[in-house]
């Protein structure tokens, strides 16, 4: 339902950061090793939805930061 | 004559009575109408319309009439009546309800035992006098933008049934745009109050992250969590603002038509933010016109905003229901479950570099603010769409529909920025909302705005035909 979304969106991504698309097999494999269970029903759209997360964090990933810009974890404005 | 008739009688001499949350409050204090007489009255709307919208899950008729017994004996023993005395109002259900289990939209939370205490906005709330009516229906977890619950089922829309509320606060907005009560509260992490309010259209507001006391609400993320209002005017607006923010805001709020609005600097949000469809441009459009603003401004890396908000949003989200995934994941609702599970696989280093961005962002925009005070935007891409349905056309290209009616908030509430929504009112079509965009703790000049082009009658909230 959601695979889509980025290439709706705008701007073309330079690919400096390409993230390995997971498998199904590898997605089970990463879940087990961090103790989060997850049935076979569920599989295909976590996937989906993890798949679309790799490609907004591409997006984000490849941005050049200055290495002196700090997190928002503490955020207020 | 028989309670009911004697209450219609006072309320056809006033037609505002109803949908205003200051003509009640007003006519309580005067006497024209008890508290006990328009919480009576309010009941009967919720057990009539409730069954058609699905609002409210749960209605606090047994408080209700308590806490508007004890506003009637304090007016009779002279006392001095609080700002919202007697009016009528409700809340998202993930607001803490002394004796009732905060639902938060899920069926997990049923299980849990009932709050101690209220939220602390709805111990405001009642020090002001008003009158709490119950909980209301959204995405579960806060997770949505269409209260389409799967558990409590789907909230409809009171300008077409067929058509979705919008969401997470969808309960919040449809609640008062058909009559029901005046003012809701509910929360915005992405778009939750922004979107119900435009597709619902009524105004809503989102103050700056921090703002109002998230204090007994259960969180969604911590990031971005906001707390706010939704009201068919923007007197009704700024005056439970101001009761929520303890009459302390320095920034008086002013909103009557005469403060003029020629010392503030608007402009409108351009590019990423002119992807709407006719609807959306249209009303942007109208507002740019009564304002007579022509200047447009880009925000930098919007669509990188969008998606380390997205980020953020899953890794948080996740983070905070880790245990209920791994040993109850199938008792979540099926929309939310598949993004929950994913979010908790997110690598720390995605998070981490979505947090920088959102500081650099944040810099970004600020500089923008030095040339206007006001931007501009549409608050979803289209008007409310029908429910069940997946996918919507922008621009000639067919994208998820749920997910994108976020498409204009997210990149706002990402760096928490107070945003009031207006309604624009379309001959023959549903209404769909603006963003009225200011720099952080400028809540002020959003509303002045706001209610000038109420004032105008650019913007309007009236009830609905039922």
């Amino acid at each position: 339902m959601m695979g889509v979304e980025l290439s709706d969106l705008t701007s073309a991504v330079a690919s400096k950061h390409n993230l390995k698309k997971i498998s199904e097999s590898e997605l089970r494999c990463l879940a087990e090793g961090q103790g989060m269970p997850i049935a076979a029903c569920d599989l295909p759209q976590v996937l989906q939805h993890y798949t679309l997360l790799a490609e907004h964090a591409q997006r984000v990933l490849e941005f050049p930061l200055n290495e002196a810009v700090e997190t928002a974890g503490q955020f207020r404005p | 004559m028989s309670v009911r008739r004697e209450v219609a009688s006072i309320l056809s001499s006033d037609s505002t009575l109803l949908t205003d949350a200051s003509a009640i409050a007003s006519a309580v204090k005067k006497g024209s109408i008890t508290a006990l007489q328009m919480t009576q009255q309010t009941l009967q709307i919720v057990a009539d319309l409730n069954p058609r919208y699905n609002c409210f899950t749960h209605v606090t008729e047994q408080r209700a009439l308590q806490e508007a017994t004890a506003i009637d004996q304090a007016r009779s023993a002279g006392k001095v009546l609080p700002p919202l005395a007697g009016v009528p109002y409700a809340v998202k259900n993930l607001f803490d309800i002394a004796g009732l289990t905060t639902l938060a939209g899920a069926k997990i939370n049923a299980t849990q035992p009932p709050a101690q205490q209220d939220a602390e906005l709805v111990r405001t709330m009642r020090q002001a006098g008003a009158i709490l009516l119950g909980a209301l229906n959204m995405d579960e977890y806060a997770y949505g933008f269409t209260t389409e619950n799967y558990h409590y089922g789907v909230t409809r829309n009171p300008h077409d049934p067929t058509r979705s509320a919008g969401g997470s606060s969808g309960g919040c907005a449809a609640a008062v745009a058909a009559g029901m009560v005046p003012l809701s509260l509910g929360s915005d992490t992405n778009g939750s109050i922004r979107v119900p309010s435009s597709l619902c259209g009524i105004f809503g507001l989102k103050p700056t992250y921090g703002k109002l006391s998230l204090q007994g609400m259960f969180p969604f993320v911590h990031s971005f969590d906001h707390a706010g209002v939704f009201a068919r005017s923007m007197q009704d607006l700024a005056l439970s603002y101001q009761v929520l923010t303890g009459n302390h805001d320095t920034n008086a709020m002013d909103v009557s038509a005469d403060s003029g609005i020629t010392d503030i600097r608007i402009a409108l949000a351009a590019d990423y933010f002119e992807q709407g469809d006719v609807h959306a441009t249209a009303a942007v459009q109208a507002l740019a016109t009564a304002l007579g603003v022509t200047k447009k401004i880009s925000l930098p890396e919007v669509v990188r905003a969008r998606s380390a908000a997205y980020l953020i949003t899953a890794s948080e989200g996740a983070n905070l229901h880790w245990q209920r995934l791994r040993t109850q994941a199938q008792e979540f609702d099926p929309l939310t479950r598949p993004r929950l599970l994913a979010g908790s696989l997110l690598p720390a280093a995605w998070y981490v570099q979505a947090q920088r961005f959102r500081a650099w962002f944040y810099e970004q925009v600020m500089q923008l603010f030095r040339q206007v005070d006001i931007l501009i935007a549409p608050a979803t891409p289209c008007s409310a769409q029908l429910l069940g349905q997946d996918s919507m056309i922008l621009n000639g290209v067919s994208m998820p529909l749920r997910p994108n009616m976020g498409l204009f908030t997210q990149p706002i509430s990402f760096i928490g920025l107070p945003v009031v929504t207006v309604p624009v009112q379309q001959q023959g079509g549903m209404p769909i909302g603006v963003q009225i965009i200011a720099a952080p703790h400028c809540e002020d000049k959003a509303m002045r705005v706001a209610a000038w082009l109420e004032a105008q009658a650019v913007c309007s909230a009236p009830v609905v035909n039922h």
